[in-house]
């Protein structure tokens, strides 16, 4: 570089510090708000720290995590978290697929806008309101739902809520109807993605609807896909405002999601130290869950290439 | 005419799915010009002579416009600030390639996997030790943080779809790099910025659990007024919740409904650039 | 290369170190509070109450007398502020604050429950000195209504004479019955028949009601084809709704919760008569409304006001609610029933109610107006304002005053409850949170259909808290191994 005469401030930066710098304000907030936040909490899960008792923090080893290895309840909870996260996504990518294969293809729908916003608007509410309002929606004495089912069927108004087998279904259907609008979103997105030049070409050459699904959309659609299961997974794993408005995680345990427990543990017992390594618990079983779709989409990749 | 009577009753099936998912959206829209009276009535009305009493009880409380503000502050801030951090680190991203940012976008898309609860227990304590609890800027930057990794994935998405021909022919006649970002570059990628911004705003604008925990009376936005005014001495305010959770939910709808365009295309990731 | 790595090293710690000071200074400290006493600026006195709980909210609606009191009395400019949190929030609300050492509420309506979780680290004050050395506390102390007002408003451990807490109200569960129903010939007349013994009409004979007996006036008023119930109580998971009625009813069975001195609660909860007891509550929702099986205290309103169920067994602090213009004439509010084991006839009730406790985080100007605030509190004067809005007062010259019970038509009921006899309170333990979830759980899953046996849910309340009370070092006896094989 020529010597310059510029003052310093007008000289251009080398490229690379200037990447960096641009990167600085992002990697400041992560490391205050994730890594301070992770390290902290990978540290305090080494100790006893309940703060409700006013002692120092304790280091204990490993003994938080060994009892959460054989805590029935642990397991249970996350059993019952995964059936819910494999449940919701599975309901909601099938569903959402297929509305959203329907809606893309009615680009002339009369109001298509307006019925889109209708369609998108139960993921925009509040889950607090959600749970609160389907409390009410499932009450068998005022709930509209019981109402209806009572009139229509002619069997006595259900009492979905207040029944260990039919709580945790109707909190699944609660998030189903709250989030298949969210894949059917990332479906018309997805299917967008297909260059329109592609989808008249096969058109043209009548290639069978299995193979332009295999050979056209498939390829160009996959990364949005897989990339809105991969957020609804994480985001059925970690629901918590929904189920604790409208259940509290009960009856008994019926609906008690780990995220719950997490949370009983931290602000209900002010378990710091336990609650860490619970909380270290689901996130390795989070990036375990999630690192599946991210294999699929590598094999995928891996086997495009091979072909 | 035989295909045309199939479209239109594809067409009826459609608008019917649509309706069908609306209902209790409705049914909760409705109740807020109810009275307890009828929000409670079985069989349910459906038809009733609508009450403002909610919404005016509702307005006429001064903790309501506190939190009502106190949402459109701090979400609207946080994500701004999001939105801007992220723009300029995808940029650096997408053109400069530094190494390991293939790492970078995948851990950051890792942060979204922790589950908000446990996040918040070490979240809690260090603002605590810090005094940062119930502060704006501490609220406003948990909630910036909250939305970078989405904004950054958006984004870098769509620069990557901007020829890196435009910069070099900008840059050779003389423009700054900062030129380059915000007047060659920003224009071409709006629409990924306006889908970021309308994603995180509905994030922001619903989350409930780090502003109870890690905020306070003086930043409590509408979710958390939500959950503490759930109850009068009468047992659940139906009235209140459900104007509350109309007239919050409403500017979101408009949104969707304003700008829907941009909400699709920015799903795609920037791989699309016309409509969807 | 290095020397960028260096430079970028440094610009990253410089961003982040900014945005540190930056967030940091804003942030209010408790020291930007202390101003000198007796300024003209008003002191900003912020008071944490329950949403939703009368008494809660007739303390806070009464706060503008204090004021005006404090100016008059002291010269002082006072002004309070109020926030509120629902019973299901508030511990969560109070608890995280005060664990940051926040002093943004300097007085705290808690739960009796909670002060153990809040004394043992020491986030609010200990009162002995203050109640002593200030007249107007030290005359409230010696007049409260019964000792059970102090053992569990004030005291951590309990029963012991460390005071954190002073009483913001006193209740206790009461019954709400259809007077209107009762008082009908016809109805009065057919219940003789089936009965042989003639309907309870009158406060005393309510008074000394058995359960068994109760029953069958439940029973008799139960008409589900009509859409009305017998009897509405509290099965919700949420917070302690359940357990309060469940553990009523282990005490008239004659069983207890724990030993509060060993702690031991494994052999001691799951005894047989805790298990009959606990069946026998459960069973009461034959004569319940649909989904009352989940239901709380807000759910207990509604019905009654709505006239759907002839009696509700609620708190004696919803009083105002229930008596509805509606309602007005119809409703009579009487002693819940008793058992009697062994010839002893036991009416013991979970205590309701909560105390005042004050934040340790306070500036002395702080600390200075939430005493105030509570010279003023226990005036007779300000206990009987509160009695005439509706909140439950429990300083004796106001409750044995002539008239009190006349004020209004639960009083009479509060007034014969509110007595040692009658009263008991449950842990005061820094483990309460996490007690009470374990049996909520447990006896939830009962209430609903998800375990079956009475016996199963005690057990596996029993081995929980039996393991959380020796993990946190208050037991030194461990659960028994056969705890392994019992879940929900």
């Amino acid at each position: 570089m020529p010597p310059s005469v510029a003052p310093w401030w007008r000289r251009r930066l080398p490229p690379p510090l200037f990447a960096w710098l641009l990167v600085v304000p992002v990697l400041a907030f992560f490391a205050i708000w994730n890594i301070v936040p992770l390290l902290w909490m990978i540290g305090l899960s080494f100790y006893r720290y309940i703060l409700t008792f006013g002692v120092n923090p304790v280091y204990v080893g490993l003994q938080n995590f060994s009892q959460i290895l054989q805590d029935y309840n642990v397991w249970a909870h996350i059993g019952l978290t995964v059936l819910f996260v494999i449940g919701a996504v599975g309901v909601e990518t099938l569903l959402g697929v297929l509305l959203g294969f329907a809606f893309w293809g009615q680009t002339t729908l009369p109001g298509r806008r307006l019925a889109l916003t209708l369609l998108f608007s139960p993921m925009v509410l509040a889950p607090v309101a959600v749970g609160t309002f389907f409390r009410l929606i499932y009450d068998p004495m005022y709930g509209i739902l019981p109402y209806y089912i009572h009139q229509f069927f002619g069997v006595p108004a259900p009492n979905l809520l207040g029944n260990g087998s039919t709580a945790f279904l109707s909190v699944l259907a609660t998030d189903v109807w709250m989030w298949t609008p969210f894949m059917i979103l990332m479906t018309i997105a997805a299917l967008g993605a297909v260059p329109r030049a592609m989808l008249e070409a096969s058109a043209v050459d009548r290639l069978s609807i299995p193979r332009r699904l295999r050979y056209v959309i498939w390829p160009h659609a996959k990364f949005i896909l897989v990339l809105g299961v991969l957020l609804r997974t994480i985001d059925a794993f970690k629901t918590f405002g929904l189920v604790s408005a409208m259940t509290a995680g009960g009856p008994g345990n019926a609906t008690q999601l780990i995220s719950l427990t997490l949370y009983r543990e931290a602000f209900d017992s002010f378990s710091m130290g336990s609650a860490s390594a619970l909380a270290l618990f689901a996130l390795f079983i989070a990036i375990a869950f999630t690192s599946i779709y991210l294999f699929v989409l590598n094999y995928q990749k891996r086997e495009v290439a091979a072909e | 005419m035989r295909p045309k009577l199939k479209t239109r009753l594809q067409q009826g099936f459609l608008w019917l799915v649509a309706v069908a998912f609306f209902l209790p959206v409705l049914w909760i829209f409705l109740a807020a010009f109810k009275t307890a009276g009828q929000i409670l009535a079985v069989p349910p009305s459906w038809i009733f002579r609508p009450t403002l009493q909610g919404l005016t009880y509702m307005a006429s409380h001064q903790a309501f416009w506190t939190h009502a503000l106190n949402s459109v502050v701090i979400s609207l801030s946080a994500v701004v600030l999001a939105i801007i951090v992220s723009f300029v680190a995808a940029y650096s991203f997408s053109r400069f390639r530094l190494r390991g940012t293939d790492f970078m976008m995948f851990v950051l898309l890792s942060i979204r996997m922790v589950p908000g609860a446990a996040v918040v227990v070490p979240m809690y304590l260090m603002y605590t030790a810090l005094g940062w609890i119930n502060t704006y800027p501490g609220i406003i930057l948990f909630y910036t943080m909250f939305s970078i990794p989405f904004s950054v994935w958006i984004l870098k998405g769509f620069i990557d779809g901007v020829s890196p021909r435009f910069d070099e022919a900008a840059q050779s006649d003389g423009a700054s790099r900062l030129h380059v970002m915000f007047r060659i570059v920003l224009p071409q990628v709006l629409p990924g910025i306006v889908a970021a911004f309308i994603f995180n705003t509905i994030f922001v604008w619903n989350e409930f659990l780090f502003d109870f925990i890690i905020g306070g009376n003086q930043v409590a936005t509408i979710p958390v007024a939500l959950a503490s005014g759930l109850y009068t001495s009468q047992g659940i305010d139906w009235q209140y919740i459900a104007s509350l959770t109309f007239v919050y939910t409403l500017p979101l709808m408009v949104v969707i409904y304003f700008f829907q365009k941009y909400l699709l295309v920015g799903m795609t990731f920037g791989t699309v650039r016309g409509e969807v | 290369m290095r020397k960028i790595s260096a430079s970028k090293a440094a610009v990253a710690v410089l961003a982040a170190s900014s945005l540190l000071s930056m967030a940091a200074g804003v942030a209010p400290r408790p020291a930007a509070r202390q101003q000198p006493a007796r300024t003209s600026r008003p002191i900003q006195l912020s008071i944490l109450g329950i949403g939703g709980w009368t008494p809660s909210e007739l303390a806070l609606r009464m706060a503008p007398q204090f004021e005006a009191y404090a100016k008059k009395q002291w010269g002082l400019n006072v002004h309070v502020t109020e926030a509120s949190a629902p019973f299901t929030a508030l511990y969560q609300k109070a608890a995280t604050s005060l664990a940051a050492h926040s002093p943004q509420y300097d007085i705290i309506i808690s739960d009796s429950q909670w002060l153990g979780a809040f004394a043992t680290p020491q986030w609010i004050v200990r009162l002995n000195r203050v109640i002593q050395t200030t007249p107007m506390l030290n005359k409230a102390e010696h007049n409260w209504i019964a000792p059970i007002i102090k053992w569990s408003y004030q005291t951590y451990p309990y029963q012991s004479n460390n005071l954190y807490g002073l009483p913001q109200e006193g209740d206790t569960l009461v019954l709400y019955v259809r007077k209107d129903l009762l008082d009908n010939a016809k109805n009065q007349a057919s219940f003789k028949a089936k009965y042989g013994w003639p309907l309870p009409t009158h406060f005393s004979q309510w008074a000394h009601l058995r359960w068994s007996k109760f029953m069958q006036i439940v029973a008799f008023f139960n008409d589900p084809k009509k859409g009305f119930y017998g009897l509405a109580t509290e099965y919700s998971k949420t917070y302690d709704f359940m357990s309060d009625h469940v553990m009523s009813m282990d005490w008239m069975w004659g069983g207890q919760i724990w030993n509060h001195k060993t702690h031991q609660v494994y052999g001691v909860l799951n005894s047989p008569q805790n298990n009959a007891a606990l069946h026998y509550y459960v069973n009461l929702l034959k004569y319940e409304p649909p989904g009352a099986n989940t239901w709380g205290i807000s759910h207990d309103i509604n019905a009654m006001t709505q006239g759907k169920v002839f009696a509700a067994l609620t708190w004696s602090a919803v009083g105002p609610a229930m008596f509805t213009p509606k309602m007005k004439n119809k409703l009579m509010v009487v002693p819940p029933p008793g058992h009697m084991v062994n010839g002893h006839f036991n009416q013991i009730y979970c205590i309701g109610g909560q105390p005042w406790v004050i934040n340790r985080f306070l500036n002395k100007q702080q600390m200075q107006a939430s005493l105030d605030f509570l010279k003023w509190w226990y005036l007779p004067r300000t206990q009987l304002n509160f009695a005439k809005l509706g909140g439950n007062p429990v300083l004796k010259q106001v409750v044995d005053a002539p008239g009190f019970t006349k004020i209004h038509p639960w009083y009479r009921a509060y007034k014969y409850m509110m007595v040692d006899a009658h009263q008991r309170d449950f842990w005061h333990n820094p483990d309460y949170a996490q007690l009470l979830a374990e049996q909520q759980a447990a006896w939830t899953a009962l209430a609903t259909g998800v375990i079956h046996s009475a016996k199963q849910a005690n057990t596996y309340t029993a081995c929980q808290q039996q393991k959380t009370l020796y993990d946190t070092g208050f037991t030194n006896k461990q659960p028994p191994a056969s705890c392994r094989n019992v879940h929900l």
